[in-house]
């Protein structure tokens, strides 16, 4: 059994890698579904961690309760959306393991810097990030929104994600 | 921008196609373009934390006492002090609803034109984007959400499910105008020439003396009459009237169609227990007349889909043994050749059970069967952040579900069981 240690410096490192769970949340579930599944996982995760074996992978605990929840949640939906194939969640779960194994930098630990970055941008392109994350509009919608086509709204995004990333490893140098 | 990135956006927008998907999985077979795929999944973690105010998230779970966080790990060891502390919380819980329930009751009874009392009101249901209480009177064109139940002035009671949204009186000679979900009729002795109406977004339900149940989906109106008999008229259709047992159908500018259910038994056995395949509130709900619920709308790709499951927690702890010969039987009938995704969810019994695999594999089965599928064990696969198959604990809880995908209706399932597990004592 854990120790009340040990359940917490699990629970801290959830807390902590929450910008990832809810990234792999919205894989499985469609935007405005995944705040309530990661509440859920939480709880969850928070109720169970006393059960938890200490000899398998934390992250691929959570993630299996998240796949359990996310059924759930598209269950009291009433939407009929399955959850991805297997085989995709299988790849999807050896890049989380992966990149935890690698210690990856991720952009939760960049919060901060993220937000300064944001706050650079002109506000189209603020409104542009702002209509596709937090509203959750699909490509289609921010298009017809934009008077732009799928394929430049695409192309536009990844271009202010670049930017941003650009922006935070400058700040990540100047604060190192 | 590479094209990881434009499958993640596709995937997001739940708009890969087949071909789409397996181009996916096959770039994700590449570790650059896995790590790829997981620094835009965790970026869009950030973004949505970031850009979204605090008071439109939930973002940081709800805060769990440094308490409550020990209390989860003692509890193992003391669970009588959770227990006593749960019933504590809630008992207190119960008495302020009750207070507060009260105090709703009687503004309630305020000074309106009722035309319909509420006789029963369950957890959940609205009037307006109130709660609604028993004793409540509604006045014409209250907007009730279910579950609850309303007698109107004649006798007649209306039980109004929980999925159920009703506009009571909405016009002269309509008592009410369902507008989703489900609402069940116990019409009193209607007066010659008088009948009660009952409207539906696709037809309209002329009461002859009966007990009926509407269903209101996104594309159809559905009505099942257990007594006596009810008339469904639609706008440049003929009218179909249907008695006990019978069903009726209107979609958008479709003749009215009326059938008899197949004699399905939605109460089966699983592994020898008695297990009603009645998905209450689970996933979607299992119609009475035994067809898949499809009130969910479309899939990603435009197909229909059904789901069909048994209940939440199949309450059978222990019943079974995971064993290598288990088998999963499905007796399907089918209208059309269909490929169907079984997926077998195994957990820990117990009020506290968790989930601990979900296997899934795909069968294709040929039309009209009525013969037993078997599908071994050793077809279903699992995750490999799941519990592998030979780990299992030896006494678990099974949840089956299937899904089909088609244009329409054309599945019924007849049984769903899991045999040669070995019963545990």
């Amino acid at each position: 059994m854990l120790t009340v240690m040990d359940a917490e410096s699990h629970l801290r490192s959830f807390i902590g890698d929450r910008t990832a769970l809810l990234g792999y949340l919205r894989t499985l579930l469609p935007h405005d579904l995944v705040e309530d599944a990661f509440q859920e996982v939480f709880l969850v995760v928070n109720r169970k961690i006393a059960e938890f074996d200490e000899s398998r992978n934390f992250g691929a605990w959570v993630r299996g309760i998240a796949r359990n929840v996310a059924l759930q949640v598209l269950a009291k939906s009433r939407r009929a959306v399955a959850l991805p194939p297997e085989t995709l969640l299988q790849r999807i779960d050896l890049a989380a393991e992966e990149a935890e194994s690698d210690h990856e930098e991720q952009p939760d630990r960049d919060r901060q810097h993220l937000a300064e970055c944001l706050a650079k941008l002109t506000d189209k392109h603020r409104d542009l990030l702002h209509r596709r994350y937090a509203d959750g509009l699909m490509l289609e919608q921010l298009a017809q929104a934009t008077g732009r086509t799928t394929g430049a709204v695409q192309v536009a995004l990844s271009r202010l994600r670049a930017s941003l990333q650009e922006c935070i490893e400058r700040r990540r140098k100047v604060h190192a | 921008m590479n094209r990881i990135e434009e499958l993640f956006e596709l995937q997001r927008d739940g708009r890969l196609d087949e071909a789409s998907m397996s181009e996916l999985v096959r770039l994700l077979d590449d570790p650059v373009q896995r790590r790829l795929w997981w620094r835009m999944s965790t970026w869009e973690g950030a973004m949505r934390e970031v850009l979204t105010p605090p008071r439109q998230r939930t973002s940081g779970p709800r805060k769990v006492p440094k308490s409550h966080r020990r209390a989860a790990v003692r509890s193992a060891s003391r669970p009588w002090v959770a227990v006593t502390v749960a019933a504590i919380v809630l008992v207190a819980a119960l008495v302020g609803l009750r207070l507060w329930q009260g105090q709703q009751g009687a503004t309630d009874q305020s000074a309106i034109t009722a035309v319909a009392t509420v006789t029963e009101a369950g957890a959940g249901a609205r009037l307006g984007d109130q709660p609604l209480v028993a004793g409540s009177r509604l006045a014409a064109g209250a907007q009730v959400h279910g579950p609850c139940s309303i007698a109107l002035p004649d006798g007649t009671t209306l039980r109004l499910a929980p999925d159920g949204h009703l506009t009571v009186a909405v016009n002269p000679g309509v008592a009410a105008h369902v507008n989703g979900g489900q609402l069940t009729v116990e019409a009193a002795k209607q007066i010659p020439g008088s009948p009660l109406v009952v409207t539906t977004p696709f037809a309209d339900v002329s009461v002859l003396g009966t007990r009926f149940t509407i269903s209101v989906e996104d594309q159809r109106s559905t009505v099942q009459v257990d007594h006596g008999r009810v008339r469904v008229a639609a706008p440049g259709r003929d009218p179909v009237e249907i008695g006990a047992g019978e069903f009726a159908e209107a979609t958008q500018g479709n003749p009215i169609r009326r059938w008899q259910p197949p004699a399905t038994a939605w109460r089966e056995e699983l592994a020898g227990r008695a297990a009603a395949l009645i998905a209450k509130g689970w996933v979607g709900v299992a119609r009475p007349d035994g067809l898949a619920s499809q009130d969910a709308g479309p899939a990603s790709n435009g197909t229909q889909m059904y789901w069909v499951c048994t209940p939440e927690r199949m309450q059978a702890p222990g019943f079974a043994r995971v064993q290598n010969d288990m088998a999963l039987r499905l007796t399907l009938s089918l209208e059309r050749p269909a490929t169907l995704l079984v997926q077998l969810q195994v957990g820990t019994p117990g009020p506290d059970s968790s989930w601990l695999g979900n296997y899934q594999t795909e069968v294709r089965l040929e039309a009209c069967t009525r013969e037993p599928v078997i599908i071994p064990w050793g077809d279903f696969k699992g995750g490999t952040s799941q519990r592998p198959k030979n780990e299992l604990p030896p006494a678990c809880v099974y949840r089956i579900l299937v899904m089909q995908a088609v244009e329409e209706r054309g599945l019924v399932i007849h049984r769903m069981a899991l045999d040669q597990g070995t019963p545990t004592p």
